[in-house]
């Protein structure tokens, strides 16, 4: 491995600056770790819609926990898959201010458009 | 910037392929505007999840729909475990393209085009499982024009769709680049800005995966 590619691969890591190729197979190593996470997540999402095989009056709370395994999901894609978890935290700062403006703006929509109470006041 | 300006238009790509400018806060360019796009995708979708949740509410007062809720809706159309077959799909192929770049990195060609174009086939059989569940719907009788309902829906998963699509294509454009011999270990950021496209688009999935077709 050139020293080029030491720089390429370990660009945005410092803490592993001096490890070159063992930190490549540890990250891919990690990678699929994640990957198999996400699956496993996946299938608990999906074993939700299957509400005979739940004792009754625990579907309720399957919103709850849907939102949670969908935000697990989604930050592990964007921390290790997207690299955030290691790049220069500028770019999470971007990122995430990105997805406050839209939840905030968003929230807001939906709480003028009666959303979470009422029928809702969207013309059909 | 007075580089790029200056800079004749075949030198200006080997500028590009370096990815050598030097900057106030240390990232290039072309990354920094990757995720200032990311960001402001962010808000595209927002808008389309929200107006999506707005007539999923008032889905039974639609003609045609005055006794259906989103649960017989989704019972009845949406076919909740070939989706998440999809959804399984779309993340292995997060995986395949960050293993992609990390063969980049390494400079290692061979595996690198193998991830990639393991990218593109999962990719593509998930549009291809889009295709085939539209096709489902609209034999079912729920039609782009049928309601708001069903104009929200094919948008918002339409436009997901539409994402993968041209990541797809970017994806083959880098492909056919490491065949010219363009995509070396000293670039390795222009995939990495490609796979952040990519993983962007899963992220959003995750997301439309749980609102739309889970959440009742």
């Amino acid at each position: 491995m050139s020293a080029e590619t030491v720089a390429t691969a370990t660009a945005g890591h410092p803490e592993h600056a001096d490890h070159g190729g063992e930190v490549h197979e540890s990250h891919d190593r990690t990678y699929v770790k994640i990957a198999c996470i996400l699956a496993v997540l996946t299938f608990l999402e999906m074993l939700t819609y299957f509400e005979s095989i739940f004792p009754d009056g625990v579907e309720r709370y399957f919103a709850a926990v849907l939102l949670v395994l969908m935000g697990t999901k989604f930050y592990l894609i964007c921390a290790y898959f997207m690299h955030l978890r290691w790049d220069k935290p500028v770019l999470k700062r971007v990122f995430i201010t990105g997805i406050v403006i839209a939840v905030v703006v968003y929230l807001i929509m939906l709480t003028a458009f009666n959303f979470w109470n009422g029928p809702g006041v969207m013309p059909h | 910037m007075a580089e790029t300006l200056t800079a004749p238009a075949d030198g200006g790509h080997a500028a590009h392929d370096d990815h050598g400018h030097e900057t106030n806060t240390g990232i290039t360019n072309e990354k920094l505007g990757m995720w200032l796009f990311l960001g402001s995708e962010c808000l595209l979708f927002g808008g389309l999840i929200s107006t999506f949740l707005l007539y999923k509410k008032k889905l039974n007062t639609f003609p045609g729909f005055e006794n259906t809720t989103i649960v017989r809706l989704g019972r009845n159309v949406f076919d909740i475990p070939f989706t998440s077959v999809s959804s399984f799909v779309l993340l292995m192929s997060s995986l395949t393209m960050v293993l992609a770049v990390s063969a980049l990195t390494r400079d290692d060609q061979r595996r690198m085009r193998t991830w990639l174009l393991a990218t593109v086939f999962l990719g593509s059989t998930f549009l291809a499982g889009q295709v085939y569940e539209f096709t489902a719907f609209v034999k079912e009788g729920l039609g782009y024009t049928t309601n708001i309902f069903s104009s929200a829906f094919y948008t918002l998963t339409g436009f997901h769709g539409a994402h993968v699509l041209i990541g797809i294509v970017i994806l083959m454009t880098m492909f056919a680049r490491s065949l010219q011999g363009k995509l070396r270990a000293r670039n390795a950021e222009t995939l990495e800005i490609a796979g952040l496209y990519w993983h962007f688009v899963d992220v959003v999935w995750v997301v439309i995966f749980v609102v739309v077709y889970l959440i009742k």
